[in-house]
């Protein structure tokens, strides 16, 4: 059964989608194996995507859209302008405060990219900024929405591993963190460089943003603090979301709100749809993994190996950013973890510290060449040459390293957070 | 023949887009409408029915499964495209349209399949009466949806093998069809 591996490698490099990849290598499998029932094929995948939790992905993504559909963005980035706008290279700090607030509430880096690419970068050009550091900023920003709860990246690990995906999105937080304060480190020092403009302060423009930016805030506030509260369950909260962006929108937007739904709504289920035919693939390309054993067998060889968890996660993190490099975040996802999970835990190395060290690494792959999702998308919204963007990128590229190393050495950084609060309510 | 099966894709994609694509986004607006509801009766209430969460769902999962063949008429399903990229910019067009050909061909093979070993699942469940976890919703409606969905991929991939060897042959044809190669996740 040698054939399978090549040919799952050779389908992919040819572009078919990675579902029909790996649905196709299980269909040889079961046909060549006359003890192996075909129906099995159509079972694990209907019942790979009826899972309750994973109905939190099309909540978070509608409430996201319908949100996205209220112009909450450009509310959210005044907001953040009037806050920290002031500062040496503020406004491009506003606008990574401004992706990490529309993160908490959208869950998707690159929707997140492109919507801030229409809404940040003219202004960051009228305010002086160079090309490619504003196009630069806006792709990174982006990407810290991965790890920022509601994530869909971590949505789905969870949902693959079976671990607790609100630890998951507890665990997201202070690495999110890291990664927007570094950025802030990198805008000052290129702010001092530079010499950019800040704005004035003015405690009437603060307040009177924060006012209109008080129904976007409160979004995070529902989705945290049902979950904080271990009150709902992150699908509930999805639901939760959707239900409070469903009544802002009809007071925001009264008239047009039917039509702004429908049109999120069908965004929503488009999104969904890619998303739950690749789950079904790896519905069915786990039955053919438990026949293998390849999990088995690279556990088996990483202990031959002597390799110590931390060098095995080091190694790994260096496939995943290659990896990373020409596959985009899901099909990473989808594709390595249900083979290395096992692996892993053979290992003794924590389930949510590897969750995050996973979404760090998609995260920076948003803007690593040539498939960088997010590089795309600010290219195609700003018009700004892909070069361009990847130029402003390496800098905060470096950080994010510098963040995912550290993560890797001290898993404490990760889990301190879910550990004190989610075993504080449940354990 | 060309124009015999214009006629005939053009029914089918309007069936699709616009019927299928329609219904699964209602289902969907309901379905969330349904969980908004279940976690307001829940919390608000204190009441929980038995087959609310399988309501949610089913009843999700089943608009989804009918949005997959939308995606597929649309080519946008998720896939690892550096490589015919690189084809393609390099000129090698003919390569790009017969790996793209296979694959089709591949992909319409597998849909076939998947709903016909579907067919004996969704038999079985009604014979058996099987329900979902709640114990109170019968399976094989859901199940059913499933396997007309994969019919219905069946179908518009195989209007897409004949487009692909069509174009392998230098005609272009069901060029009005919307692609929408890629997505935004």
């Amino acid at each position: 059964m040698g054939f399978i591996g090549p040919a799952l490698l050779a389908m992919l490099a040819l572009g078919a989608p990675i579902a029909v990849a790996l649905i196709g290598v299980t269909v040889a499998f079961i046909l060549y194996d006359p003890l192996l029932s075909e129906s099995a094929i159509f079972r694990s995948f209907f019942s790979f995507v009826n899972k309750y939790t994973l109905m939190a992905i099309p909540f978070f993504v509608y409430a996201g859209f319908l949100m996205e559909r209220t112009g909450l963005i450009k509310k959210l980035f005044r907001f953040a302008d009037a806050l920290i706008g002031w500062l040496p290279g503020g406004f491009a700090y506003a606008t990574i405060l401004a992706a990490v607030m529309f993160g908490a509430i959208s869950g998707s880096s690159t929707a997140m990219a492109a919507a801030m690419g229409l809404v940040a970068y003219p202004e960051m050009l009228k305010r002086g900024y160079p090309k490619w550091m504003a196009a630069g900023v806006i792709a990174t920003g982006g990407g810290i929405a991965i790890l920022i709860p509601p994530s869909i990246t971590l949505i789905l690990y969870g949902v693959l591993t079976e671990q607790s995906i609100t630890k998951l999105f507890f665990a997201g937080v202070t690495p999110g963190i890291m990664l927007a304060v570094s950025d802030a480190i990198i805008v000052l020092t290129m702010a001092a460089i530079l010499a950019l403009p800040a704005s004035k302060f003015s405690l009437r423009e603060l307040w009177s943003a924060f006012i209109e930016a008080v129904p976007a805030l409160l979004m995070p506030v529902i989705v945290l603090g049902g979950l904080y509260g271990g009150v709902l369950t992150p699908t509930e909260s999805g639901a939760a979301a959707c239900a409070y962006a469903m009544a802002y929108g009809a007071v925001a937007l009264r008239g047009d709100f039917f039509k702004e739904a429908y049109s999120a709504t069908q965004r929503a289920v488009n999104l969904t749809a890619i998303l739950f035919f690749v789950l079904g693939g790896v519905g069915i390309f786990q039955f053919l993994l438990a026949n293998q054993g390849w999990p088995q067998d690279i556990a088996e060889a990483v202990t031959e190996m002597g390799l110590s968890p931390v060098a095995f996660l080091g190694l790994l993190m260096v496939v995943l950013l290659l990896l990373a490099t020409c596959l985009t975040g899901v099909a990473v996802l989808v594709l390595v973890v249900p083979v290395i999970y096992p692996v892993s835990i053979t290992l003794g190395i924590d389930p949510i510290h590897l969750g995050i060290l996973f979404a760090l690494c998609i995260e920076m792959g948003a803007v690593i060449p040539p498939v960088g999702l997010n590089l795309f998308a600010v290219s195609g919204t700003t018009g700004v040459p892909v070069t361009t963007v990847m130029r402003g990128s390496f800098p905060f590229l470096c950080t994010d390293g510098c963040v995912l190393v550290l993560c890797l050495l001290i898993p404490a950084l990760v889990l301190w957070l879910p550990n004190l609060v989610v075993q504080s309510v449940f354990g | 023949m060309d124009y015999v099966f214009d006629r005939i894709y053009r029914v089918v994609r309007f069936l699709l887009d616009d019927i299928i694509g329609n219904l699964a986004t209602m289902a969907m607006f309901m379905g969330t409408g349904l969980a908004i509801v279940e976690v307001f009766r829940r919390y608000v209430f204190g009441v929980v029915y038995d087959w609310g969460q399988d309501a949610v769902t089913y009843g999700i999962v089943s608009s989804v499964f009918l949005y997959f063949a939308v995606t597929q008429a649309r080519r946008s399903h998720l896939r690892v495209s550096f490589v015919v990229d690189a084809l393609e910019e390099g000129g090698k067009q003919k390569a790009v349209l017969l790996i793209r050909t296979l694959i089709t061909a591949i992909s319409l093979l597998l849909y076939s399949a998947l709903a016909t070993w579907g067919i004996p699942t969704v038999e079985r469940s009604m014979m058996m009466e099987r329900t979902t976890l709640s114990m109170v919703l019968v399976i094989w409606p859901f199940q059913l949806a499933l396997v007309v969905t994969f019919v219905l991929m069946a179908i518009v991939t195989f209007f897409q093998l004949y487009q692909d060897v069509r174009a392998l042959f230098g005609k272009k044809v069901f060029e009005w069809a919307p692609v929408e190669e890629g997505i935004d996740i």
